[in-house]
């Protein structure tokens, strides 16, 4: 009984997606990162396609991961990936200044998983950025009438990352 | 740590107004271009030519960046250095994608036209236009690191 399961990564620029996937990726990803030359984001590269990673579940499932550009001029790639995914990890980035305001762009942009509970929120930085704190996040998404798990995860940890597919994959 | 030669093309009237000259020209040689625009590897509008208001240069440029990234991609899986340029060919006209010679993928030339020409000159045409903009601003590979 193997089955395969399409994921998405989704957030802001810089939240840490193209670094989950990375971590947890059996075969090097498939990176469509370039030079960035956006100064509102501290990084050398971004991702304007996608990427896409691969992992077989001890289960036998197998995960295409599939991360998304964050920059609001590239949501027409949303779409297109997420055609035919089982759920949506949002990462919300704890060190903007209002990651609360900004994660609501992500959430209607992935609006169908969220409505029917196929995503989770994951908050990054927490150790650095406590505030917004996890129970902040879940009050927020039960006041906008869309409860979904909230967990805290640094993308750099494949344990982190790995916990929260499992977290996705069950309320999927 | 940021592109800082991508940043000095995207906001230098000297080199957008040379990007514009040289695209009007193609649209003057090969008149089944509709629109033509120079846009960055990572998805943002340099300079453009539309014959139309419907064609919009900053979504039109986010899809170039990502499409040049991608076909990038599928080169490096078939273990090519490069992709240099890219066609979507269709029933209503084609559209070319090619990164500007001299700077490394990091600026690309996005043409669309109707199916009026000929594709190999249309593609020849693309090329010259890209060429002419290399020369005339000096574009070199080494020289815009
Ligand atoms: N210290 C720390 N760094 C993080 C955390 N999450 C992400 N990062 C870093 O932030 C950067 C995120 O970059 P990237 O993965 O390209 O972000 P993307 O735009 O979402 O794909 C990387 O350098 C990560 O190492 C975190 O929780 N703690
Ligand atoms: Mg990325």
């Amino acid at each position: 009984m193997s089955s395969e399961h399409k994921i998405i990564f989704a957030g802001p620029t810089g939240a840490g997606k193209t670094t989950a996937i990375s971590q947890i990726s059996e075969k090097p990803p498939v990176s469509t990162d370039v030079a960035n030359s956006d100064l509102r984001y501290g990084k050398a590269t971004t991702t304007v396609a996608i990427d896409f990673g691969e992992l077989a579940l001890d289960g036998g499932e197998k995960l295409r991961l599939y991360g998304v550009p964050g920059q609001h001029r590239f949501s027409f790639i949303w779409e297109i990936a997420a055609r035919g995914a089982l759920g949506v990890i949002l990462i919300a980035d704890n060190t903007l200044e209002d990651p609360m305001e900004e994660l609501q762009f992500y959430l209607q942009g992935f609006d169908s998983f969220v409505q029917r509970g196929a995503a989770v929120v994951v908050v990054n930085r927490l150790e650095t950025h406590p505030y917004p704190a996890e129970e902040d996040y879940v009050k927020m998404l039960m006041d906008r009438g869309t409860p979904l798990p909230v967990m805290a995860c640094d993308p750099r940890k494949k344990d982190d990352v790995l916990t929260v597919l499992d977290v996705l994959l069950t309320v999927c | 740590m940021h592109d800082d030669s991508l940043r000095v093309w995207r906001e230098s009237p000297v080199f957008k107004a040379v990007c514009r000259a040289e695209m009007d020209e193609l649209r003057a040689s090969t008149p089944s271009v509709q629109a033509a625009i120079i846009a960055t590897a990572d998805g943002f509008d340099v300079a453009d030519v539309c014959s139309d208001k419907r064609y919009s240069p900053a979504r039109l440029s986010a899809m170039a960046s990502s499409m040049m990234a991608l076909a990038g991609a599928v080169a490096k899986e078939a273990d090519y250095p490069d992709c240099g340029s890219l066609i979507v060919e269709s029933s209503g006209g084609k559209t070319i994608m090619m990164s500007l010679p001299g700077t490394d993928g990091r600026l690309v030339l996005l043409v669309i036209a109707d199916n009026s020409t000929p594709f190999g000159m249309l593609l020849m045409n693309g090329r010259q236009c890209a060429h002419r903009i290399q020369q005339r601003l000096n574009l070199t590979s080494d020289s815009n690191n």
